[in-house]
């Protein structure tokens, strides 16, 4: 209860401090409009079908492009964890992909897949998809070797004791993998929404309402954004802290 | 025929450049409790390591049970208790992980280990949930419950506070008088070796051969308590004379 009051104590006094910057025009309240004409704005929104549209259209490359590069990542991830020469054929390649920063690749993905939603998934499947290999094979790679003498004492073949060890053992590994993956895959769909020409997404929108100098709309929908990004991380964590309960509490 | 025969082994590490066991030579009985004990870091783990396969001798031969139908091998009870149960597994899945059928005959029902050993109430918790004295006792457990000929121990009460420590060796010792399995422990407290083994082997500083052996005639089944008996302190005093030796 304590945790959470002092949570919203730092809520509320971010609110407070950017509803003085903006009412004492310390910066012009054109450019930063207060929270007590950005709430309003915010309600406004949520009660026009437009803004569900754009907030589904970013979810649906969001959602499918994590899970392509889910599916992808954890494959690789794994093979590379349980066979040491494709591990060493593929690490540096994965290393270098994954320090290119995605956006890097929107005008080629524009320009190969258009204007449609491939573009952004593939950029999203691009983004995540090293992140969520690589953190799985370290997760593979690096069981905790007594538990792999336990196995062997108790017979296990090789098999067994890939999905009986093994893997449980890689799953924190594997979830903390996706945690970050999925962070990097919200912002890099509204960037590729942003500049990628499309007429559709929460990027999209926010870049339109900042060309119409629609201020008040572009904060209230970067608020949304916020709020998006953050009940996915909620709900991520519960998600995680259920399946992997063990994971730091060893 | 024994539970457990070494010849002769040695091993060397870094293309023979370190050496750390020399010709070590020795038997475990069917049914008998010997402990290993000698200077830190000499080598004891390493020969349980050769004994259960975890790693190869350099020269010389084991003699160990394997595992086959209905046979349990080698049960091994780790220094790293807590690392060595699978954290994702509550403790009845831990203590039966090990399991094959056809179990054999007379080897106990995971659910008579679980009682025996007073786990019953913490039977659905998960390792983390459990103090390190139940963690361990999980451990025995599940070795318990493969019905070994021969089991393997590195130090098994090391980590413990004095409260487990003693409740540990009391069980070991009831289980050793009640059951037919033979146990090598290594120890590095001469108490504890003394307090629990038929035999106490004491071994040199690295490279580690054997120095000389204790026979402990202590009634059975053995407890804390016998610690304060009249022959006590001369046990140890013999084992501390052959380690003294072994230092040489």
């Amino acid at each position: 209860m304590k945790k959470l009051a002092r949570a919203f104590a730092v809520v509320v006094l971010t609110v407070g401090v950017w509803q003085l910057v903006s009412g004492l025009r310390l910066v012009d309240p054109f450019l930063l409009p207060p929270p007590s004409q950005v709430a309003p704005m915010l309600f406004t929104l949520l009660g026009e079908g437009g803004t569900y549209a754009a907030l589904g259209a970013t979810m649906y490359r969001l959602t499918l492009g994590f899970l392509l590069a889910t599916g992808l990542g954890i494959v690789t991830g794994l093979v590379m964890g349980g066979i040491g020469w494709v591990r060493e054929a593929l690490e540096p390649t994965l290393d270098f992909l994954r320090s290119i920063p995605a956006a890097a690749f929107i005008p080629l993905a524009l320009v190969i897949l258009g204007f449609g939603h491939a573009s952004k998934i593939v950029l999203v499947v691009f983004s995540a998809y090293p992140v969520i290999a690589i953190s799985t094979m370290y997760g593979v790679g690096n069981s905790n070797p007594v538990r792999l003498l336990v196995a062997r004492s108790l017979g296990m073949s090789e098999r067994e004791t890939f999905l009986r060890v093994r893997l449980p053992d890689a799953a924190p590994f594997v979830f903390s993998g996706l945690r970050i993956a999925l962070s990097i895959s919200l912002v890099i769909v509204i960037v590729a929404e942003m500049f990628t020409g499309t007429r559709a997404g929460l990027g999209y929108r926010i870049v339109d309402a900042q060309y119409g100098y629609r201020l008040r709309e572009m904060y209230a929908l970067i608020v949304l954004t916020g709020i998006l990004g953050y009940v996915l991380n909620l709900g991520f964590r519960r998600l995680e802290k259920k399946v992997v309960h063990w994971a730091g509490r060893q | 025929m024994n539970s457990l025969e070494v010849r002769s082994v040695c091993k060397t590490y870094d293309e023979g450049n370190t050496e750390v066991l020399r010709g070590l030579t020795f038997t475990v009985g069917p049914s008998e409790f010997v402990a290993l004990y000698g200077p830190n870091g000499c080598g004891k783990s390493t020969v349980l390591n050769i004994i259960a396969g975890f790693v190869p001798p350099s020269a010389g031969q084991v003699a160990a049970p394997s595992r086959g139908a209905g046979r349990g091998g080698v049960g091994f009870i780790f220094q790293d208790f807590r690392s060595s149960l699978f954290p994702w597994l509550t403790v009845a899945q831990n203590i039966r992980l090990g399991t094959r059928e056809p179990r054999p005959a007379d080897a106990p029902s995971p659910a008579d280990v679980v009682d025996l050993l007073g786990l019953t109430e913490h039977a659905k918790k998960y390792p983390y949930q459990l103090s390190g004295g139940l963690c361990q006792l999980t451990a025995i457990a599940r070795v318990l419950v493969l019905h070994s000929p021969l089991v393997l121990m590195d130090e098994p009460l090391s980590a413990l506070d004095y409260h487990y420590n003693a409740t540990i060796l009391d069980l070991l010792g009831k289980l050793h008088a009640d059951l037919d399995n033979a146990f090598l422990m290594i120890s590095h407290d001469v108490d504890d070796a003394l307090l629990l083994s038929d035999r106490v082997l004491v071994l040199s500083k690295r490279p580690a051969r054997l120095v000389g052996e204790v026979s402990v005639d202590l009634p059975s089944p053995r407890s804390s308590d016998l610690r304060f008996c009249s022959e006590f302190p001369q046990l140890r005093s013999r084992v501390f004379e052959l380690f003294s030796e072994g230092l040489k």
